[in-house]
């Protein structure tokens, strides 16, 4: 009791403390800044009809990149954390239940619908809402509907993992050749692919490439770190 | 200055009383995903301008003049990074509670504190 | 050079591939895995090196092809580089030490380890806000996973606690990010830093940067909100927390410093404010740690808010070198030295640091672990002391004494804990344990050990250029250190040539006063030594520590500025701690030792930069003449370091316990030679300050009354031990007390008595604990009522001892009466009646204590079990009659002695004393010394002749006819006629030898120690009160630095 009341005296002070940020938030209505640079140059100098993913992808790469890593290492982390070792004693399985035919059923019809509107996301990505990201987590949806609807389903871990290695250095290699043809700034420049026309799928020149390995990487991971957690 | 950043503030105090009140791991955890969430609301709000469309130029209009049509692009840029992150640390600290349970049958948080002072 | 995105590339492509390389086995990961770190650390070394030595400019790099802002760019300048290699080459050390685990692990850990090395890279070379972000959450993620990776309850604990830390701390990151964003239109630090200044709404911006500063001040484990942290320290597994307590937050902190310059300077307050008082709260906390890993993590917090201070105060003053002088040795040194700690207690693993003396079951261990302390305790010459030297001094020269006194308070607790545990550690203990060593692990103790080593003397030699042969005194000991595997008795002839040959060289070039304390010190020395010789068991150290403290009392003397000084002083209080540490049973003696001195130190150092504040621009003594203002303040506290160290009354309460517990054969060093430091700092001080006069206080009259009193209740003490050892410590107690007596007096007179005086206590002291040395070897004691009628056994001691009282108690012939004397004369020449009276009553008690130490030892009944007890070795003999030969010179012909110390105070004070042939005489009266001989030795012969023509009939006692019919005593001090001999007088004057002193610095302990443990209950070990107590923080500072309105 008197640690809620403490906490809800806290919560008072954190309100008036949030409160006093609002109140001085002041309204905007011009770009500014590099949100200027980036509305302008955007689609002209990289060709790339959302202007979001030109940020994203290209001019804070390395963020993405990073982002990427990220995802990679929280992956990694919940299988080291969860792996199995000799000391642990086998885990009590239940005896499962197998899961409703509606479901099952529905799986099968949804797998093959959930796993190309992935794809679609993030190969247009460089042209509507969505990316690499996006289309990588329905996918792992789509895995996750895999799972619960049949209880024995295991993944091709040895497949997976060749995806996910691959995507990620196909990632660094594109992002190295920027630097190898151009120059030690070009890092993830996304012109070492040629632009093409603006708004067509094979435009933003290495964008679409970028994204997709994302796409595949990202899915592969989220699907892995379900595969862990269903394990325990 | 709009709803949506009293809607994100209001989620992140949410997300505040949840962290300090709960006792059970899992709900801490999400907690601090509603703070994120939250949080993830007002910096897309910090990127809005009245009247103005997404960033995605569809139009020729837009392609044309797109400074003074748009809404600020980078914080949901920024988001998006933010959001991917978020549930990376959301699967590490679920994967850790599943092993503090397995250690204890117990997910109240008062019980692990065998490391103090 | 090599574009810094490589790094990035390098690591990220090996983590990805790893997965698919392990399928091709084990052997070829693991050499991919180290191959990547190790081309990383070459880019490092790369850039480091062209700095250097190649002229290399700060260079960016950017990404995408677009120039930055728009694009997230890298900047790599000198700082960069420097952070860059460190972090590298302790990552791949890391790896070294890691790599069984990593291996048991599989390729899974070696991604995670590759990932957060890229992290920390990132963190550093980024120039983006947000990008530092991203790396952030890379370093902490991976770091969380390895926290956990051992599956350990308490590594579980302790991750899920962290993430949850770091979790609300990357939530204040963004919303302070996106404030700033929004204000100013950019993510690159630096444009950032610049548009800032050009925001209207000031409100929001201050709100935005003290968002974003918080969460770093969750980062960086800051009081209170990091009770987290040092339970991650406390659980999980050393290799990881040695690595991440120095490359982890060696990271963070250079990000934190490159986005200072955004924030206002309201905001650097609160990041030294914070920092200050995590240094003093997380210190405190320290004190009451048993666990040494917690202790580490107590002292890791703390080293991180003292740097972290340090940076924000070099931002806040502008002040670029500050960040090279001081801020960055600080942080190398807690980055080598904690590693390498938290790495050794991985190996010894005892939860408590009182079963850490197995660590000397290996020698390389324990001598790296003695390294590693001295290090984070911040002795020289370890860059700890270079960065809080500087430190000090620049806070002096801004006038912030406030910030100098939590320093050194904050430092002197972390000394407090991290001593008491080394003290553990340097006297083998009974236990036998087993450790099981990793040679990895040692591998990578050793490499670290080299690097700090390798840093200091960088540092060192950077602060010392143009003044090496300084330090020319201190290069025997360390020969003697290098060559520890010498035979015992071979050291100690080279220490003997050693002290000769500096004597022969360099003594005929000083003058003055510098001449006579080296003289005193290289004679002392060398003829110490000689008693030394006898010992047979082999020590790798002794020779050499022995020889560091005399170069020490040497260099003291030497110095010719305050660094110089306070160097040599540092390095005198630990050589002295370790060779007291030798003795039996010395742990609490030598700790209680070694804390009053390093209080006095940090007195001395904070007086120093009182006086330094004045005239910033020199370091020599004559900023102590040229402090006006404040140089009664200066005066205070550097007296009082050196009353500390001269054991006055008050804080006198370590020398009894020291003096008795340090091997017999170096007592007599520490009683003659190094409390004679004390002393030539007040002749410094004085000498160049004078006794500054202040409106309300006469200083000189309280320095006289503190020294009377030193002699009179030193002496009262000492009448009532029964260790011979202990009633000689404060006898030196008294004896030293005389000496500050007259040092106050400031004539002529005086300070020829101090002088006189000091050179009679250096021999008596070399000869009387030489003396009871001898005895004490042949009978395995030090309490006097075990023994008794040695007499016999021991003609040579005895008479050495008979020798030595009377010249200590003053009465005539020997050279102590001149010293009485002479400062009689000064006193009542000065007009100080009522401190005459004192000095000569307690120089009447010393008589008892006197007469005790020969009646009680060499006289009345010998015990049974001593009857077969030789004379003492002719190595403890020798010794002891040179000095009494000095002695007799000196009574016969004390014109020798007083011309020397006439010839150095007159010019000073101007002549209080002239001679008339072989007669002083002064404006009361006169003395000389050779009548004075003759006329005693007449009587003596005389008196003598007559005992001899009388013979009286000796009567002889049996053994025990004290005792009743048949029964016999069960204690020996109940047989010993001369146990508690001055009882009576205690029931009259007892009240004066009190335990005040002593039950007040055992008040001060226990309540330090009470706020300590009170204190760190607020880390209660629940998750969720350190939510509560970040949130609370984050309110608190809110309100401090944004205000309500």
């Amino acid at each position: 009791m008197i640690k809620k009341l403490f906490a809800a005296v806290l919560l008072v002070f954190m309100t008036v403390m949030l409160y006093q940020l609002y109140s001085n938030i002041t309204e905007k209505s011009e770009l500014s800044g590099v949100s200027r640079g980036y509305a302008e140059r955007g689609a002209s100098e990289l060709g790339t009809q959302n202007i979001v993913t030109s940020i994203v992808v290209t001019y804070r790469g390395l963020d993405t990149l990073g982002e990427v890593s990220v995802l990679f290492i929280a992956a990694t982390g919940v299988a080291v954390l969860l792996r199995r070792r000799k000391e642990d004693e086998p885990a009590v399985t239940a005896a499962k239940r197998q899961s409703s035919e509606i479901l099952q059923t529905g799986t099968r019809l949804l797998t093959p619908i959930i796993i190309m509107f992935g794809v679609y996301i993030f190969i247009n990505g460089h042209l509507s809402p969505g990316g690499g990201f996006q289309g990588g987590a329905v996918i792992a949806s789509a895995v996750l509907l895999l799972f619960l609807s049949d209880i024995n389903y295991k993944i091709n871990h040895g497949l997976f993992n060749v995806i996910e290695s691959f995507s990620g250095v196909f990632y660094v290699l594109i992002g190295i050749l920027g630097l190898l043809l151009f120059g030690v700034n070009n890092f993830l420049d996304n012109r070492i692919l040629p632009l093409g026309e603006f708004g067509t799928i094979l435009s933003a020149g290495a964008i679409p490439v970028i994204y997709s390995l994302v796409g595949l990487k990202v899915g592969t991971e989220l699907a892995s770190i379900i595969d862990n957690m269903k394990k325990d | 200055m709009n709803i949506i950043h009293v809607i994100g503030f209001i989620l992140m105090l949410i997300g505040f009383w949840g962290m300090l009140t709960q006792k059970n791991m899992i709900k801490i955890v999400l907690a601090l995903a509603i703070v994120e969430t939250g949080l993830q609301l007002v910096m897309v709000a910090f990127g809005f301008i009245k009247g103005r469309t997404a960033p995605i130029l569809d139009s020729a209009e837009l392609v044309n003049n797109p400074a003074s049509m748009i809404v600020d692009p980078v914080p949901q840029a920024l988001v998006l990074t933010a959001i991917v992150i978020g549930v990376a640390v959301n699967a590490l600290m679920l994967t850790f509670v599943i092993r503090l349970y397995q250690k204890k049958k117990t997910l109240s948080i008062t019980e692990y504190k065998d490391l103090k002072w | 050079m090599v574009n810094p995105l490589y790094i990035v590339a390098i690591l990220l492509g090996t983590g990805f591939l790893l997965p698919l390389i392990s399928k091709a086995g084990r052997r070829i990961s693991l050499t991919v895995f180290f191959m990547s770190l190790i081309s990383v650390s070459a880019i490092s070394y790369q850039w480091l090196w062209s700095f250097l030595f190649g002229g290399q400019t700060a260079a960016m790099f950017y990404t995408a092809g677009v120039e930055p802002p728009l694009s997230i760019n890298f900047l790599i300048g000198y700082k960069e580089a420097i952070f860059l290699t460190a972090v590298n080459f302790m990552g791949l050390v890391g790896a070294i030490y890691m790599s069984t685990q990593i291996k048991e692990t599989g390729y899974k850990a070696m991604v995670l380890f590759l990932l957060m090395v890229l992290g920390l890279n990132g963190l550093i070379l980024t120039a983006d806000i947000f990008n530092l972000f991203v790396f952030m959450e890379i370093t902490s993620i991976a770091t969380f996973s390895l926290v956990g990776m051992d599956l350990k309850l308490n590594s579980l604990t302790g991750g899920f606690k962290y993430m949850i830390a770091g979790g609300l701390a990357s939530v204040f990151l963004l919303l302070g990010i996106i404030i700033l964003y929004s204000l100013t239109g950019t993510l690159g630090i630096e444009s950032m830093s610049q548009y800032v200044l050009n925001v209207d709404n000031i409100k929001l911006l201050s709100i935005g940067s003290f968002l974003l500063i918080f969460s770093f001040i969750i980062e960086m484990k800051q009081f209170p909100a990091n009770g987290w942290a040092i339970d991650v320290y406390d659980g999980a597994n050393p290799g990881i927390t040695g690595l991440a307590s120095a490359t982890g937050t060696a990271a963070v902190f250079y990000s934190l410093y490159k986005i200072m310059p955004i924030v206002s300077d309201e905001i650097l307050s609160i990041i030294i404010f914070t920092g200050s008082l995590t240094f003093i709260a997380s210190n405190l906390m320290g004190l009451m740690q048993t666990n040494p890993r917690r202790m580490l993590g107590y002292s890791s917090v703390a080293q991180m808010g003292l740097v972290m201070a340090a940076a924000a105060w070099s931002v806040f003053s502008q002040n670029d070198g500050i960040f090279f002088t001081s801020v960055l040795p600080l942080l190398l040194n807690h980055f080598f030295a904690k590693a390498g700690l938290f790495w050794i207690s991985g190996i010894i693993k005892k939860n408590d640091y009182r079963n850490w003396g197995v660590i000397r079951e290996n020698k390389v261990l324990s001598g790296i672990f003695i390294v590693m302390v001295l290090a984070l305790t911040g002795m020289p010459p370890f860059p700890g002391f270079w960065g809080k030297w500087n430190l000090v001094l620049d806070l002096a020269a801004n006038y912030e004494f406030f910030w100098i006194f939590i320093i050194l308070l904050g430092s002197l607790f972390e000394a407090g804990y991290m001593l008491r545990w080394l003290g553990v550690t340097l006297k083998k203990t009974s236990e036998k344990d087993i450790i099981a060593y990793d040679s990895y692990k040692v591998l990578a103790i050793e490499i670290i050990n080299i690097t700090l080593l390798a840093v200091s003397f960088f540092y060192f030699f950077r602060q010392n250029q143009g003044h090496l042969s300084y330090y020319l005194p201190y290069t025997a000991g360390l020969a003697l250190l290098g060559l520890r595997s010498l035979p015992e008795r071979f050291k100690g002839v080279l220490a003997l040539t050693s002290i000769f040959f500096y004597g022969y060289m360099f003594l005929p070039l000083q003058t003055g006063f510098v001449f006579f304390f080296n003289a005193m010190f290289i004679f002392g020395a060398f003829v110490l030594t000689i008693a030394t010789l006898n010992r047979k068991k082999r020590s790798s150290t002794f020779y050499g520590l022995l020889m560091l403290m005399t170069g020490s009392l040497i260099a003291i003397a030497n110095a010719d500025n305050i660094l110089h000084f306070f160097i040599s002083w540092e390095i005198m209080t630990v050589t002295s701690y370790l060779l007291i540490r030798r003795g039996n049973e010395s742990e609490k003696e030598s700790y209680s030792y070694i804390m009053f001195s390093l209080g006095g130190a940090f007195l001395i150092l904070s007086g120093f930069a009182y006086a330094y504040s004045q005239n910033p621009e020199f370091l020599s003594f004559n900023i102590l003449s040229m402090a006006q203002e404040s140089s009664a303040a200066a005066f205070i506290l550097i007296s009082l370091g050196f009353l500390i160290k001269s054991a006055a009354l008050g804080v006198h309460i370590w020398i009894a316990g020291a003096y008795s517990k340090a091997e017999d054969d170096v007592t007599p060093f520490i009683s003659a030679l190094l409390s004679k430091a004390g002393i030539f700092g007040f002749v410094m001080l004085l000498l160049t300050m004078g006794i500054p006069k202040t409106e309300y206080i006469d200083l000189a009259y309280i320095l006289s009354w503190v020294g009377a009193l030193t002699a009179l209740i030193g002496t009262m003490m000492a009448i009532h031990e029964e260790n011979a050892k202990r009633l000689l410590a404060y006898s030196s107690m008294g004896q030293v007390g005389y000496i500050i007596l007259a040092l106050s007096i400031m004539s002529g007179l005086g300070w020829t008595a101090a002088m006189f005086q000091m050179i009679n206590h250096f021999l008596i002291k070399g000869v009387l604990f030489l003396a009871i040395a001898g005895v004490i070897y042949r009978t395995g004691t030090a309490d006097m009522y075990k023994m008794g009628g040695l007499i016999k056994k021991m003609p040579w001691s005895f008479t050495a001892v008979m020798f030595g009282i009377i010249a200590i108690s003053g009465v005539p012939p020997l050279t102590g009466f001149g010293a009485k004397w002479l400062l009689y004369e000064a006193l009542i020449e000065k007009g100080w009646y009522l401190q005459t009276g004192a000095a000569f009553f307690a120089s009447t008690v010393a008589f008892l204590y006197c007469f005790r130490l020969i009646h009680a030892i060499f006289l009345g009944q010998p015990k049974n079990e001593f009857r077969n007890v030789k004379e003492a070795p002719a190595w403890f003999i020798v010794p002891q009659y040179i000095f009494i030969m000095v002695i007799f010179l000196f009574s016969v012909f004390p014109k020798l002695l007083i011309d020397q110390i006439t010839g150095i105070v007159d010019p000073i004070f101007g002549s209080g004393l002239t001679w008339q042939g072989g007669t002083a005489i002064t404006s009361l009266g006169y003395w000389n010394g050779t009548t004075v001989m003759t006329i005693v030795g007449v009587i003596f012969v005389v008196l003598a002749a007559g005992l001899f023509i009388k013979s009286p009939k000796v009567q002889k006692v049996k053994q025990f006819n004290i005792v009743f019919s048949a029964e016999r005593p069960e204690t020996p001090e109940l047989t010993h006629f001369a146990y508690e001999f001055f009882r009576p007088y205690r029931r009259a004057l007892g009240w004066m030898i009190a335990p005040y002193a002593k039950n007040f610095w055992a008040a001060v302990t226990e309540w330090t120690l009470t706020i300590s443990d009170s204190l760190r209950k607020i880390y209660t070990g629940n998750t969720q009160t350190y939510i509560f107590y970040i949130l609370m923080m984050s309110v608190v500072l809110f309100y401090v630095t944004v205000g309500v309105k």
